[in-house]
């Protein structure tokens, strides 16, 4: 994982001198295959493309125990600033990244969906904003998995 | 198969909060057939647009960790009671919906 502390670093020096457009198709690329990846890790990697992470006021309501993880809902409203969009990540699941929502000044940074889930894990809400990526988490107890 | 979205529109407090559940499969590709045991194909929904008289307001993308018959909440700042808000999606194999509602005041 050198190599990813790494480049993180210097991502993040690079992002916070400009956001290219060649910055902008390489997460939207990444985006793509994000989603088909089976490891949380590797999923927050391309799906970061280079940024770091840093902790951020972004509400995750959802139920501490989950009856049925076919569908959980959960509710996730940011209260940061200039926040782009909101993206949702289930950990131990076997495709973790679910979701991005992109927010504009028409929309309020809050929405509510139903996710799969398949065993108990932390919910993970990421908010990208001009200044950066925020991050906030959340556990959920399965107690019978989803069908994922 | 008809696949139905049913929306819902209401304006509370300058907010018109827009729900919607689409009916969808949602398959993963990764979950077996009961009886022949051979994997049921991916089949899900990767985008959703929602419109306000026409002009795109918001849109997401999803994966196969969204749940089956998905449903949808968001809250558009303003709107007028009569406006059109139009939902429509887009799924993996290329099929899409639309359904459009007007906003109703609470």
């Amino acid at each position: 994982m050198e190599i990813t502390r790494r480049k993180a670093i210097k991502g993040a020096s690079l992002a916070a001198l400009a956001l290219s457009s060649s910055g902008l198709m390489k997460a939207a690329m990444a985006n793509a295959t994000a989603f088909d990846s089976t490891d949380y890790n590797e999923a927050l990697e391309l799906f970061l493309a280079d940024n770091e992470l840093s902790a951020g006021d972004i509400k995750i309501k959802a139920p501490e125990v989950a009856a049925n993880g076919a569908t959980v809902p959960i509710m996730i409203t940011s209260s940061i600033e200039n926040t782009r969009s909101i993206s949702i990540f289930v950990e131990n699941n076997p495709r973790p990244y679910i979701a991005t929502f992109h927010i504009n000044p028409r929309i309020e940074a809050n929405v509510s969906l139903r996710v799969k889930m398949r065993e108990t894990s932390n919910i993970v809400a990421i908010v990208k904003t001009d200044d950066g990526y925020f991050v906030s988490k959340q556990s959920v107890k399965v107690t019978a998995g989803g069908c994922v | 198969m008809a696949k139905k979205i049913k929306i819902r529109a209401s304006l509370k407090n300058d907010v018109t909060t827009v729900k919607a559940i689409m009916t969808h499969p949602m398959e993963t590709g990764s979950r077996k057939d009961k009886e022949s045991g051979e994997l049921i194909p991916a089949h899900y929904i990767q985008t959703v647009l929602v419109s306000l008289n026409g002009e795109q307001v918001f849109n997401a993308d999803w994966g196969t960790g969204v749940s089956k018959n998905p449903y949808l909440s968001i809250k558009i700042k303003g709107g007028v009671a009569g406006d059109m808000v139009a939902l429509s999606w887009k799924d993996n194999l290329g099929e899409s919906n639309t359904a459009e509602t007007k906003v109703k005041a609470k």
